[in-house]
């Protein structure tokens, strides 16, 4: 077997797994066939464009299997998806901030770092949340049926309000600091100040991210947790208001979230295109 | 899916074209789709495997029993032969470029190609 070959077998390891099962080895085949083919009229130039050509494939079919696939079991089984998919939407972000550092030379200090990771952080896990949260309601929404005769007696109980109330309870320190940091409310309380007052504005605020942080993902899985019983009333065929506490949560949540994304986006695009004085 | 009524992909077209007149693997219809555009279409291993998944889910496509290549020796090599699907779809595609040049031959359009 060539490198080409290896490298060849390599990159197949990229496609969906059930795609790769299926057809990897007649793929690695057929690529060998070209090998082969090639050897004969000579020229090895040919393999950069099957290399492009497989890897857009990759792409493709990487689409197309998330399209493909239940979203809601494939958002509960596994993270990976709004992972990839929220890296894949700040991805830009860092490759412009990347960028204007390196093209326009700019002072990049381990504190610039930190404060990058920070905020690039909040913006993965703010866009993953909102994936997690939103694309099975959607997958749902799209593949509901029409709703059964409603039969009371075997009705499966769901727990809705307490659900919804655990859910409220995780996502209340989060909305509340969040109002409180929008509306530059200064936090009456012990540990809370050091989300407003860094006692070091040289050093990084590390407890106020930690608490922040902490709360945003506490609001998250309260935020999952009241969207269970929307889930299980769309599988029923049932309307999302048929649990309207639930429903107002999430909303709540999300809108939060979305607030929170955009309002870093539009205050650090400044800097990740290089204005002078940005902070 | 009705297949036969949709407009086909070009990759999905070539294909079809090349499984007509015959079971082929994949290096043969890459092969055959070359010959039949007269080197236009260059299909690479990532459009062609992606659009066999495409066309046996939708059973314009089936696998074959046919396993050995005599030539080129390979337990591993998978044949392709086109449906009865396959077939229709093809053929409604083809009715449906003929209609297009008909149009094109009626409007007098590319005079080189189609008449003086």
């Amino acid at each position: 077997m060539t490198t080409l070959q290896i490298l060849y077998r390599k990159l197949l390891m990229l496609y969906p797994s059930a795609f790769r099962e299926r057809f990897g080895e007649s793929m690695e085949q057929t690529f060998s066939d070209l090998c082969r083919e090639r050897e004969r009229t000579g020229g090895v130039r040919f393999a950069v464009g099957i290399f492009v050509e497989t890897a857009m494939g990759i792409g493709r079919e990487h689409v197309l299997s998330f399209q493909e696939t239940n979203l809601m079991k494939n958002t509960l089984v596994s993270l990976r998806v709004p992972a990839f998919f929220s890296f894949l939407v700040i991805l830009p972000f860092i490759l412009l901030q990347w960028l204007t550092v390196t093209t326009k030379r700019l002072d990049f200090d381990s504190r610039d770092l930190l404060d990058s990771f920070v905020i690039f952080g909040l913006l993965w896990l703010g866009i993953a949340a909102l994936t997690l949260i939103l694309l099975p309601l959607i997958g749902q929404l799209r593949t509901r049926k029409v709703p059964p005769p409603v039969n009371l007696a075997t009705e499966p109980p769901v727990g809705a309000g307490r659900g919804a109330l655990v859910g409220f309870l995780l996502a209340l320190p989060f909305l509340t600091l969040f109002s409180l940091l929008v509306l530059h409310i200064e936090p009456p309380l012990g540990p809370f100040k050091a989300l407003l007052d860094n006692p070091n504005p040289d050093q990084p605020n590390v407890l106020g991210t930690l608490i922040f942080l902490g709360t945003f993902l506490l609001a998250i899985a309260g935020c999952l947790m009241a969207r269970r019983p929307l889930i299980q009333a769309l599988q029923r065929g049932s309307s999302l208001l048929a649990h309207p506490v639930s429903l107002i949560l999430v909303l709540v949540v999300v809108s939060f979230i979305v607030v929170l994304v955009t309002g870093l986006i539009a205050d650090q695009y400044p800097c990740w295109v290089g204005v002078p004085n940005c902070d | 899916m009705d297949t036969t009524s949709s407009i086909l992909t070009p990759a999905v077209f070539h294909i079809l074209l090349a499984l007509s007149t015959g079971e082929r693997h994949g290096y043969g219809i890459m092969k055959q789709v070359e010959a039949d555009s007269q080197g236009q279409v260059s299909m690479g291993p990532g459009t062609l495997y992606g659009s066999l998944k495409r066309m046996l889910d939708a059973g314009l496509v089936k696998e074959s029993d046919k396993r050995i290549d005599p030539a080129l020796d390979d337990a591993r090599r998978i044949y392709y032969q086109i449906t009865t699907a396959g077939m229709q779809a093809l053929t409604a595609e083809l009715a449906r470029y003929r209609h297009i040049v008909g149009l094109a031959q009626e409007r007098k359009l590319a005079p080189g190609i189609f008449g003086p």
